[in-house]
């Protein structure tokens, strides 16, 4: 009988480290082998806009250091995909046909673009989610000039950004009728609109992709379904990502649009956790269990896992729907219901030439904010939101500039500002 | 661990503890320089809220989970020896993931490119906002 326990992660990503560094902080002997398809060191993927245009190079990228895996004692199988799993053998298999037996099994895939279907589309479609793909777009600018970004969210809009940066003519074509629609509201988004008009940027709203237009096999423009044409030499899909599911699909374990956990981040298989894009995890907003792809989340979520694989038991909190972006100069934070409309909601707003910021409120409590160029202490509101506070006495100063503690009841305050910590993420 | 504790009843927004954490965080850690020589000028980590005759400082409370680093994408946010919560200058690219996790709002941009917070003053034994309080409004101490 092998002495310790065998811990196999599947990813290389936030929830996969976040998950290696609770088992360590744990248990210093369990076994610990993490298979990545990716070949890279571990590093960072919204950093990938930022390399694309030189800003980053692959060194800066790293979120952890050179000795990661030898400090924490992990077998890394760096370039190896798991293609396939056995619940009841506890087994996985990889690319190169070795096997792997686990006692404990993180999933930790991430997610996958989801790519739409057009006509004239081939396999040399580019999209942006990976390192590779970035390196792949970086060579394809050297020869190309003008870009069809497909999706005008957040990361369409980034790969947007850096053609730009790079001086390269970029369209975005979007089926909505506004840009970032999932993270701003319709003011918010006109003022990215503008900010991206200004550089340059051509935003082509409510159509979308038809046919892929070629000429001896060389894209050469793209018709739309409104029946225009936008001529380029190359284009990117970024309409988004999907959880990636691929392993768990023909096994036992549950799974909706993400793999189905309960609060300590454990599939319906014993044994089998998951965390991070490729799962459903409870929205605290929302009341229900919601695939939110972002790195805070599949960053708490990893360490739920570890922890409680290495037998510590830990419950995941819960989160919501929150971004940090910056397009060009302009910064924003929004957090939860940004587009709540409707009778049940309260909505405060305050609107400057170059300042917005807006709370949304549901039954006294906070369930949506935006913060646009004055992003200066938005967290007060991400930790009120988190601990499900009633603001009804204090909620009208929540725009003022000298938002803070000071706008509270002073019970309110003096619990919070004597409590070593008041909220887990 | 210990961290800053602000005492309202004993503030009088005199800002003192904000002079002295830039002062602290300068290059030349000299008051007049600080102030009138040194650009882009230090800034201070804390904060000092104040409405009407209620007033107090607000700094890092440097939280045993401390969300800012869960959400770090750079690695950027991490903890030294002494378990302070602080920022690695060279990594940070001023996302405003830690901004946006921040319940008690006490991280700021500096120059708009980094993030910028209490690092409980690693040269001394207290923290310069306490030491310097006129009043006891701040404490440091485990809680
Ligand atoms: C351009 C861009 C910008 C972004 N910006 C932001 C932002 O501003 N804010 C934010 O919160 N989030 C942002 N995100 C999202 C963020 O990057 C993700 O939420 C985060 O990376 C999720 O981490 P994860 O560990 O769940 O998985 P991922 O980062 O998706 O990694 C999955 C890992 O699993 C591995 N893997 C997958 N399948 C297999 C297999 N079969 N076998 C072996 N290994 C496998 C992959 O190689 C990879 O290492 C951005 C994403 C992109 C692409």
């Amino acid at each position: 009988m092998r002495k310790d326990k065998m811990i196999v992660i599947i990813g290389n990503s936030v929830a996969a480290i976040a998950a290696v560094e609770a088992i360590r902080e744990e248990n210093a002997k369990t076994e610990i082998t993490l298979v990545s398809s990716e070949p890279n060191h571990v590093y960072s993927r919204p950093m990938i806009p930022g390399f694309l245009y030189g800003k980053y190079d692959e060194k800066r990228m790293q979120f952890r250091d050179d000795e990661f895996y030898k400090r924490n004692k992990v077998t890394a199988l760096l370039g190896r995909k798991a293609v396939k799993l056995d619940e009841k053998k506890k087994e996985i298999f990889l690319d190169d046909e070795k096997k792997l037996h686990y006692d404990k099994l993180l999933i930790a895939t991430g997610g996958v673009p989801f790519i739409p279907p057009m006509k004239g589309a081939e396999n040399d479609l580019l999209t942006f989610t990976t390192l590779d793909n970035a390196k792949k777009l970086k060579d394809e600018a050297k020869e190309k000039n003008d870009f069809v970004v497909i999706g005008a969210g957040l990361i369409g809009l980034k790969v947007a950004e850096s053609l730009a940066k790079m001086s390269k003519g970029v369209k975005v074509v979007e089926l909505a009728d506004r840009i970032l629609g999932g993270i701003a509201d319709k003011k918010s988004s006109e003022m990215f609109l503008e900010e991206f008009r200004k550089h340059g940027v051509e935003i082509n709203l409510k159509c979308s992709v038809e046919e892929i237009l070629r000429k001896d096999g060389k894209i050469t423009g793209v018709r739309l379904n409104d029946g225009r044409t936008l001529s380029c030499d190359s284009f990117v899909v970024a309409i988004g990502v999907r959880p990636n599911i691929e392993i768990v699909k023909g096994t036992g374990i549950a799974f909706n649009k993400g793999i189905i956990v309960n609060e300590m981040m454990e599939t319906n298989v014993q044994n089998i956790y998951a965390a991070g894009d490729c799962v459903e995890a409870k929205d605290i907003i929302a009341n229900e269990n919601r695939n939110l792809p972002l790195w805070p989340n599949a960053s708490l979520q990893g360490k739920v896992a570890g922890f409680n694989m290495a037998e510590k038991k830990d419950i995941y909190p819960g989160s919501y729907m929150m971004n940090s972006i910056t397009f060009f100069d302009l910064p924003m934070i929004s957090y939860g219901l940004v587009n709540a409309e409707g009778p049940e909601f309260e909505i405060l707003e305050k609107i400057r030439k170059d300042d917005y910021r807006k709370i949304i409120i549901r039954n006294g409590k906070i369930v949506g904010a935006i913060f646009v160029n004055n992003i200066d202490r938005a967290g007060i509101i991400d930790g009120l939101i988190r601990e499900n506070a009633d603001i009804s006495e204090f909620k009208t100063s929540l725009i003022d500039d000298d938002i803070g503690f000071i706008v509270m009841p002073a019970k309110t305050r003096k619990e919070k500002l004597s409590s070593v910590q008041v909220t887990r993420l | 661990m210990k961290v800053v504790y602000p005492r309202e009843e004993y503030c009088i927004g005199c800002k003192l503890c904000e002079i002295h954490c830039l002062v602290e965080h300068s290059k030349s850690k000299d008051i007049i320089k600080a102030f009138r020589k040194e650009f882009p000028k230090a800034m201070n980590k804390n904060i000092v809220e104040k409405r009407k005759d209620v007033s107090f400082c607000v700094s890092c409370r440097h939280c045993p989970e401390a969300p800012c680093i869960t959400a770090c994408m750079t690695g950027a946010m991490h903890r030294n020896k002494k378990g302070a919560v602080v920022v690695d200058k060279d990594k940070c690219v001023g996302c405003w993931m830690c901004i946006m996790v921040c319940p008690f709002g006490v991280i700021k941009r500096d120059g708009e490119k980094i993030a910028s917070k209490c690092d409980l003053c690693p040269d001394k034994e207290i923290p310069v906002c306490v030491k310097n309080c006129p009043n006891e409004a701040l404490v440091y101490e485990e809680r």
